[in-house]
Order: structure tokens, then C-alpha cells, then sequence
């Protein structure tokens, strides 16, 4: 079971409840069972694997899910968080800009704001940003041209950054604006809840 | 230092920084061959402000792919294996 863990974690943010993920996981590894003797040897178990599983829920699981349609993703600016954060780097207690990300967005939010995008870029992003499959692998898991891969990467990421930022303008922990005349904005947490 | 004259397909632009740009996340991705990725290199060695925004889209990845995993949680994973051990006792029973 060497690959379950990310197996498992793809298929909870492809179908965002824990008992669809469950299902899809048994359902993908019965499917690598059974078509075993059909795997060649010398190429990558773990892509394959990933082919069911991302074919199993297109197939399956999608069907029956309440998503939100391709038209529901705004179009986002280039470099959205550069442009709202790229100065937190090193400025801080000496910290990493990874360390200040890190403190940033949470699991919770970070899983808010994947599963938050439409399929058709939710699917992409999570093969390449959380499990860092190639562009080419990504085209034959989902059989679509590199060049579909890559712009649904581009406003994918774009949408995923915007709703990032959200979490952090809620949180009270970056500035709502980017107005470049305001007073920098403190990381500090604030004890006041800002939910409306 | 020798200089590759040979690249067709990326015309030399009188805005490097817009050509880097382009590249982001061929380069964040690790889909560049080693010759467009070597010319950003440099341009990134050049340009303070380049490198600053591809330095932050490469951590913003590595959070993502840190924040963004679960674990099989146990009890999941003890049920797949139930469920895999069942498939094969049926198949070599056929």
C-alpha cells in the first residue's frame, strides 16, 4: 500500500468527503489489481495508479457531484499573492517567505481553497502542485493536449492564490487592499474574530 | 562565454523580463530544458525584481504541496488492505 497515502489525499480533494474517498481509493486499487498483468514494467507505477484513480472519478464520481461550474472561476490577475505579499520575505524575524506561507494558510484553508475549484482545474492542480506530476503525465492521465494542461494550471493556480488571499483578508492577517500607500499591515494575529 | 545564436523559437525581445515571465511556471514546474532554463538563470542572476517573484512562486508551491496532503487516515488503510486481501484469496481460489 506504498501509494495510499497520496492516493488517498488526491481522491479526499477530488471528491471532498471522506466516505466518496474511501470508495474511490478501494475502487482505484481493485482497478491496479485486476489490470495488473496490463502495467508495464519499467514505467512508473505511481503515474498509473494516479490514471485510474483520476479516471475512475471522472467516470464515477463526478457525475454526482454538486461542483461549481467552469464559467464560476473568475478570472484572476497574473501574480495575484506576489502582488499582495511578495514583500513578507526574510523582512520578518528572519524567517523564510515559506515560513511565513506556511503560518499564512492552513491545511483547512488550503484544502477550502482546492476543493473550491472547478473540476476541470482542481483536478490538474492537485496532480501537479500537491503531487508534482509532470505536465506530460498529467495530459495522459487526463487525456488532454500539454498545452490544455498548462492553462488550466495558469488560471487554476491564479483562482487558488485569489482564495488564499480571501482566507488571509478574513483572518485579519494581510491587508484586504493592495493599496501601496497604506501602512503595512502586520502579520500579528489579531484576537478579534472577523467571520461576517 | 559562448552564446547559442540558435534559438528559433524564442526571438530576442527588447523585454527580458517579459520573456522570464512567460517561463514562470515552465520553470516553477521543472518543464524547461536546460538551455531556456540556464538563460533564465542568468536573467534571475540580473534582475532583482524577477527574482523575487519566481523565488515567491516556487515557496508558494512547496506550501501548497506541504499543506495540501492528508494522510490515509489508519482505519482507511486497514479496510483497503481487508478489501485487497479478499480480492486475491477470490482469485486464487478461481
Amino acid at each position: 500500500m506504498e501509494f495510499a497515502d497520496s492516493l488517498y489525499s488526491t481522491a479526499l480533494r477530488m471528491t471532498r468527503n471522506p466516505a466518496d474517498a474511501e470508495d474511490l481509493l478501494q475502487e482505484t486499487m481493485l482497478k491496479g489489481y485486476r489490470a495488473y498483468d496490463r502495467f508495464e514494467s519499467g514505467t512508473n507505477l505511481r503515474a498509473w495508479l494516479f490514471r485510474i484513480l483520476t479516471n475512475t472519478y471522472i467516470n464515477s464520481y463526478r457525475a454526482k457531484q454538486r461542483r461549481p461550474d467552469e464559467s464560476d472561476l473568475a478570472d484572476v490577475e497574473d501574480l495575484f499573492l506576489y502582488r499582495r505579499l511578495g514583500g513578507l520575505e526574510g523582512a520578518r524575524r528572519g524567517r523564510s517567505a515559506e515560513e511565513e506561507l506556511m503560518d499564512l494558510f492552513t491545511e483547512g484553508e488550503v484544502a477550502d481553497s482546492l476543493e473550491a475549484l472547478p473540476d476541470n482545474f482542481r483536478v490538474p492542480v492537485l496532480l501537479a502542485d500537491v503531487e508534482g506530476f509532470a505536465y506530460k503525465e498529467i495530459a495522459e492521465m487526463l487525456d488532454i493536449p500539454i498545452g490544455t494542461v498548462m492553462s488550466r494550471l495558469h488560471r487554476g493556480r491564479k483562482a487558488l492564490q485569489k482564495s488564499l488571499h480571501t482566507f488571509g483578508v478574513e483572518r485579519r492577517l494581510v491587508d484586504p487592499d493592495p493599496d501601496p500607500d497604506a501602512p503595512s499591515g502586520d502579520l500579528a494575529t489579531t484576537t478579534g474574530s472577523s467571520t461576517p | 562565454m559562448t552564446d547559442h545564436t540558435h534559438d528559433h523559437q524564442h526571438p530576442t525581445s527588447d523585454n527580458p523580463c517579459r520573456d522570464a515571465l512567460d517561463g514562470l511556471y515552465r520553470y516553477v514546474d521543472g518543464e524547461m530544458t536546460d538551455e531556456d532554463k540556464s538563460r533564465l538563470d542568468q536573467h534571475l542572476r540580473d534582475c532583482v525584481g524577477c527574482e523575487k517573484v519566481f523565488d515567491f512562486e516556487v515557496q508558494v508551491k512547496q506550501v501548497i504541496a506541504k499543506r495540501g496532503r492528508v494522510r490515509c487516515p489508519d482505519e482507511v488503510r486497514a479496510r483497503l488492505v481487508e478489501v485487497v486481501q479478499r480480492f486475491s484469496i477470490e482469485q486464487a481460489e478461481r
